[in-house]
């Protein structure tokens, strides 16, 4: 599979670096963000095919850039990261056309698959082969 | 404590159970990343070692996530919420103590209902669960149930006959139930609060 871009976006630096790097190590070119607003700068510029973005973040949440990106962005995917230990949220962000949602802390082998079917539901969307 | 306190004390530990599963998120993409660039090789020590943490950050957030839940059932204590939420918690507050003093505590809930005034109902729960698990030796079993209108709670000591029980029932409608005597194989029940 050749190498592709996401965009991980959580206000814990330390987790969001980590996981990048363990990505980037499974040939998915991981770039980070520590909030919304340049989440939204990444987004644009880098035009990733999945963001992975944590739902509860000071300042712009992840309910709301997700949104903003579904406007913008229809070609971008975006996976939900919830800390609660309910689905309510998630679910939520479902009905807001996130592309799927996990319960944090999610497993690497766990996310993966997932990011990949969004990489995949992405490229189709803008007419390019699937990853 | 009013509801407005309980809300408070809910916002709190959410708040405290969110950072803890950052922090335990953390340390495990940390041990993942390490996994990833050392990898253990021949000496079963070192795969022994990453499999014992994982294991363990399995079960802390498996903690964290009960509390987390236990945390959002203040978000508006008013609203009704289903009866396995709420006994599911009470039994959560009593965990810990219940399995130092080896009592073994379970619920058998055959049909859920919405509990409307669903946080004084689980405090009142929780006090009696307590008195119950303090009161019972080691090795009794403590079995919550429901008959639709009342929260049953019965207590078993082991090793004594059908008819040698008290079956004490307390109704409820003065106390949390504590001179029931449980082990005794007392049983007390709390009235479900009527819409």
């Amino acid at each position: 599979m050749e190498e592709w871009t996401a965009l991980l976006v959580d206000d814990e630096e330390e987790f969001v670096s980590t996981l990048a790097e363990r990505l980037r190590l499974r040939d998915i070119n991981a770039l980070v963000a520590t909030n919304g607003e340049h989440a939204l700068e990444l987004v644009e510029a880098e035009r990733p095919l999945v963001v992975v973005l944590d739902i509860m973040m000071p300042g712009m949440g992840g309910l709301d850039i997700l949104q903003i990106i579904r406007q913008r962005h229809p070609g971008v995917e975006v996976i939900l990261l919830t800390g609660r230990g309910s689905t309510k949220e998630g679910l939520q962000g479902m009905s807001l056309g996130a592309f799927d949602f996990l319960l944090k802390p999610a497993k690497i082998e766990e996310l993966i698959p997932r990011m990949e079917a969004a990489a995949d539901q992405a490229a189709r969307s803008r007419g390019d082969s699937p990853k | 404590m009013n509801s407005v306190d309980l809300t408070a004390v809910g916002h709190g530990l959410a708040g405290l159970t969110h950072d803890m599963k950052n922090v335990l998120a953390i340390i495990g993409e940390s041990i993942g990343l390490v996994n990833d660039l050392v990898p253990a090789g021949p000496d079963e020590r070192i795969a022994s070692a990453f499999e014992r943490i994982s294991r363990q950050l399995d079960r802390a957030d498996g903690m964290v996530t009960r509390w987390n839940r236990f945390a959002h059932t203040f978000d508006d204590p008013e609203v009704p919420q289903p009866l396995s939420h709420l006994v599911d918690q009470a039994l959560l507050l009593v965990d810990r103590r219940a399995r130092s003093r080896a009592v073994e505590v379970d619920a058998v809930l055959e049909n859920d209902l919405e509990v409307p005034g669903a946080v004084a109902f689980l405090l009142r729960l929780a006090v009696l669960l307590e008195s119950a698990v303090d009161s019972l030796p080691a090795g009794s079993r403590l079995r919550v149930t429901s008959d639709g209108t009342r929260v049953i709670v019965t207590g078993d000591p082991g090793g004594m006959t059908a008819t040698a029980r008290s079956a004490e029932l307390l109704t409820d409608t003065e106390g949390p139930g504590r001179q029931v005597d449980f082990s005794r194989g007392g049983i007390a029940a709390i009235r479900l609060p009527r819409p």
